[in-house]
């Protein structure tokens, strides 16, 4: 039997390659009996949206007017 | 383009608040972001010879900031000293890994919480916490949605390395989230 650790690590592994059919059903029988896992999985699932999308809206950001006259002057140099 | 002049300071005027964009949607540190900007447009001066301009130069500076930002994240530390989570106190390893946060595990999801605050930045907040490495991975992931094996390959990681790494990166996330949630 695998652990709670195991398992959960299991289903990411299962996202990202294929596994075993062990393996698939060690998850599944896991999935009927464990409520914590269960809860794991929609976590991970809606952290994979989460933080998908929290990476596409990004605010702009900028260089002051001394930085950039800075870094010119240091680019001048070379 | 042998000898190309270029103008160093029109170059910085035009393209350095893109650039710096760019990487802080990878690196979420500023500083770190700036220095990385920096050195895109030093290496950009002393490689312009070997600019063709085929290419846009925007597009030039930017895959020359990427590598710098793999390069970075290929030279930090896989693994993780320093644990936020009593997740991975190795001693304990027989006891049910979820029983230790019984107090903040309620029946609702996480989602109800997130979903209410979507225009908080807690989420970044936590990223930004990660070990650099599993920033290259998360960003990777999900900003550039490479496949696992690009991934791997840039980031010099085994296929094992990289699905351990999210599991515990998203553990980490959890419990920082359900963290702010309780305060």
């Amino acid at each position: 039997m695998k652990n709670c650790q195991e398992i959960s690590g299991l289903y990411e592994q299962g996202k990202l390659s294929r596994i075993s059919i062990s393996d698939k059903i060690a998850l599944r029988s896991h999935n009927l009996i464990c409520k914590q896992c269960r809860q794991y999985f929609k976590d991970s699932d809606l952290m994979d949206v989460l933080i998908a999308r929290k990476f596409k809206d990004l605010g702009t950001y900028t260089f002051s007017e001394s930085e950039k006259a800075k870094m010119k002057e240091e680019l001048e140099k070379h | 383009m042998k000898g190309a002049q270029v103008d160093t300071g029109l170059l910085v005027e035009e393209h350095s608040d893109y650039l710096l964009s760019f990487a802080m949607s990878k690196l979420r540190d500023i500083d770190l972001s700036k220095d990385m900007v920096q050195d895109t447009f030093l290496s950009a001066i002393t490689k312009i010879d070997t600019f063709e301009n085929r290419s846009n130069i925007r597009t030039w500076l930017t895959s020359i900031l990427n590598r710098k930002i793999i390069d970075h994240w290929r030279r930090a530390e896989t693994r993780y000293t320093d644990p936020i989570s009593s997740f991975f106190d190795q001693d304990d390893s027989d006891k049910h890994w979820i029983l230790d946060k019984k107090d903040n595990a309620t029946n609702e999801t996480i989602e109800d919480e997130i979903i209410l605050e979507e225009t908080n930045n807690d989420l970044f907040d936590c990223i930004g916490k990660l070990p650099e490495k599993w920033k290259g991975v998360i960003a990777s992931k999900y900003l550039d949605e490479k496949v696992s094996e690009d991934i791997c390959k840039e980031l010099e990681i085994t296929p094992s390395n990289l699905w351990v790494i999210i599991h515990r990166a998203k553990l980490l996330l959890r419990d920082c989230l359900r963290k702010r949630d309780v305060r």
